[in-house]
């Protein structure tokens, strides 16, 4: 990776506090983002495993211990302890999945699982857990169950009796109508995307998944989606909620996005984790690039669609795009 | 025509939902799509494309749709998903698009899809302008039934309104098509935000088009259209060439484009690329969608952006969205101010024409008639 900080697992003996967790965008850059001891304003966890993937699928165990070991490292305690800590009393948790891609390039259902049931049956804090996207058709072409499961339910903006707010809201210089499931039926929610190249956007991360929260996000792919995938995060439905966001980068596209591309399927095996969601995608854009090189393509602002939007993002107060002030844990198992 | 007076009352009423005489149709649920082989786009690498039908010229990736929402890329091709998806048809007097020298006094069989390929921030029909197909309910109306629909409810026309036809580009070319077979003309109703190709493309199928000019002013359009008006102005210039009958609609805001100046420099424009004789109505706003912070047009305004227009030189002004009854609604000779066609709201009263002169002073008055 092109970053010019970054720390390894051999750091981690220094992060031995729980980060005060924040509870919304603004006090997301020194809260769960930031690290008082490595004075930077973000912090992002990359946990990689070699051997997550068998024959392509991955192994739910291994995806399960990967992700605590990511919270863990991110918030410096055990990872049930961070999950208390990052919802509190609140009730209804959403996970913001993406499906677009279908089977092989949505938000895989064992990363998903394995957090919906961290949430929801381990911390003892009776969360329910709300995973969704925008339809039933694209869940189930994911391979999702529309159904609900002890504390765990699984649906969709368009499944019955969900749909959209009746109202606009503004988003900037668009108006959308949020899907009820962010608004009404959700306390908080993750942005749990995929790590992915995007044909219009150049890569699409956690931000640009709240795409699938707006009855509209047609209108917002202009000019590279910027400052678009901006003035959307900035609306207070979502940084009012938004608590963690998780891009499943276990199997992604460097290219050719965000439709599956099985020539440009890239078996990362990592999950990118962090609070800053600014930071979250500019990592993962440091890593789209890097595989992009390393395959022979061009940078992506040769392609002409440089992600703007994230460091538009980052100087509109969203989080930190800037890299030397991320804090990059990388953790690598099994090589 | 030969020399025909008559004195005739139209009693539209209001345009209501029109339940019934389409059966047999399916009525859609939400989310099923329907999908027809875009025209006008270009195929890309990596299963990308490039739509040509507005100038937007949406680069759209496999499993995504275009700004407006209702075509989508599905594995390199491009289709239109609203075909045949009619959200909304109701049975309008042609005076309501408004169209004032075309078939005064007859109705207009009016059809939307939804979506758009603007945003403007004042859309009166934002509830499916701006929505996606899966979210609204909609009846499977072929082109062929639509033609039929619009002979059995004694429509002299097809509209494609209330939304922006450019993006349901094909299903408005087909149904034209149709309903010229069974001597149904089509009139189309649009914003002007479209390429030249499929505009003249279209010119040639359709017999009247209006375009709503929304201002003169390019940070107009950016900021309050999510778009921009040099397109617009092009395919003014574009649909008046192809000779296709074109009115052009002016909707006046309250402090955002009723400056006369503004509506000067506009008129003169018009003047110079499309001449004097093409219909302009200044119409009245309403606050709604996302201007709801403005009060409604006053009267006078849109009565002095009319003079403003008479004064420049443009011969046929009107006003819109004011009292019925009101003088800006007819239609006077110019040379001798005879009111060859007198209507009060949406109805027409009279239409006092000689083979399209007027019958006082022989001047011929432009449009279409019979
Ligand atoms: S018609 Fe729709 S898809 Fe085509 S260029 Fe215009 S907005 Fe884009």
């Amino acid at each position: 990776m092109g970053m010019t900080r970054r720390r390894f697992l051999t750091d981690l003996a220094a992060l031995s506090a729980c980060f005060p967790l924040s509870t919304g965008l603004t006090s997301n850059l020194l809260a769960g983002g930031g690290d008082a001891s490595s004075g930077k304003m973000s912090k992002v966890v990359v946990v990689r495993d070699a051997g997550v993937l068998k024959d392509g699928q991955p192994l739910p165990d291994v995806v399960s211990s990967m992700l605590e070991q990511g919270l863990e490292n991110l918030f410096g305690c055990d990872a049930v302890e961070a999950v208390r800590g990052i919802f509190g009393n609140i009730e209804q948790v959403g996970i913001k999945i993406n499906c677009l891609g279908g089977r092989p390039l949505a938000t895989r259902k064992e990363v998903t699982y394995a957090l919906a049931d961290l949430i929801a049956n381990r911390t003892g804090n009776d969360y329910r857990v709300t995973i969704w996207d925008r339809s039933e058709r694209e869940l189930r072409g994911a391979g999702y169950e529309v159904a609900t499961k002890g504390q765990i339910r699984c649906l969709a903006t368009d499944s019955r009796g969900i749909g959209y707010e009746r109202s606009i809201r503004e988003s900037g210089n668009v108006g959308s109508k949020f899907s009820r499931l962010l608004t009404e039926h959700c306390d908080a929610v993750i942005s749990l995307a995929v790590l992915k190249d995007h044909g219009i956007a150049g890569i699409s991360g956690c931000m640009k998944n709240f795409y699938g929260a707006i009855h509209n996000p047609n209108k917002y792919h202009p000019n590279g989606c910027d400052p678009y995938v901006a003035d959307l995060f900035r609306s207070d439905v979502i940084t009012t909620k938004h608590r963690l966001s998780i891009v499943d980068g276990l199997v992604g596209i460097y290219s050719g996005g965000p439709g599956y591309k099985p020539r440009y399927r890239w078996e990362f095996k990592g999950l990118i984790i962090g609070t800053d969601p600014v930071a979250v995608d500019r990592i993962c854009l440091e890593l789209i690039e890097e595989k992009r090189k390393q395959m022979g393509k061009p940078p992506l602002k040769d392609d002409g669609r440089f992600p703007q939007y994230i460091f538009t993002a980052g100087s509109s107060g969203i989080g930190c795009s800037d890299i030397s002030d991320i804090d990059l844990i990388e953790i690598t198992r099994k090589v | 025509m030969r020399r025909r007076r008559f004195l005739r009352t139209l009693c539209m009423g209001t345009c209501g939902v029109l339940g019934s005489g389409l059966a047999p149709h399916t009525v859609l649920a939400q989310g099923e799509q329907f999908h027809k082989e875009a025209m006008f786009f270009e195929k890309l690498s990596d299963q990308r494309i490039r739509c040509l039908v507005c100038p937007r010229e949406c680069m759209v990736d496999d499993f995504e749709r275009g700004y407006c929402g209702v075509r989508e890329n599905i594995g390199g091709n491009y289709y239109s998903v609203v075909y045949g998806r009619v959200c909304a048809y109701h049975v309008d007097p042609i005076e309501k698009k408004p169209l004032f020298h075309f078939l005064p006094g007859t109705t207009a069989f009016s059809i939307a899809t939804v979506g758009c390929n603007m945003e403007c921030k004042f859309c009166q029909n934002w509830e499916i302008s701006q929505e996606r197909p899966e979210n609204v309910d909609a009846t499977d109306i072929p082109p062929g039934k639509i033609a039929e629909a619009a002979g059995r409810y004694g429509s002299s026309t097809i509209a494609y309104t209330y939304t922006e036809p450019t993006v349901f580009y094909e299903y408005m070319i087909d149904s034209a098509t149709e309903g010229h077979l069974k001597g149904i003309r089509s009139v189309v109703i649009t914003a002007g935000y479209i390429k030249r190709e499929p505009l003249e493309r279209l010119a040639g199928e359709v017999d009247a088009i209006k375009i709503d000019l929304k201002a003169y002013s390019e940070d107009f359009y950016e900021k309050m259209c999510s778009s921009s008006l040099q397109p617009v102005l092009d395919a003014i210039v574009v649909a008046r060439e192809s000779g296709v009958w074109l009115e052009i609609v002016y909707l006046v805001i309250p402090t955002l484009n009723d400056d006369e100046g503004q509506i000067d420099l506009m008129c003169r424009w018009l003047l110079d690329h499309v001449g004097d004789d093409v219909p302009i109505h200044f119409t009245r706003f309403y606050p709604t969608y996302r201007l709801k912070n403005l009060p409604g047009t006053p009267v006078t305004s849109v009565e002095r952006a009319r003079q403003v227009a008479l004064a420049r030189g443009m011969k046929y002004v009107y006003v819109g969205n004011v009292p019925a009854g009101h003088p800006g609604e007819s239609t006077y000779c110019p040379h001798c101010g005879h009111v060859v066609v007198k209507r009060t709201g949406y109805t027409v009263l009279s239409i006092d024409l000689d083979e399209g002169k007027c019958p006082a002073c022989g001047t011929a008055i432009p449009g279409v008639w019979t």
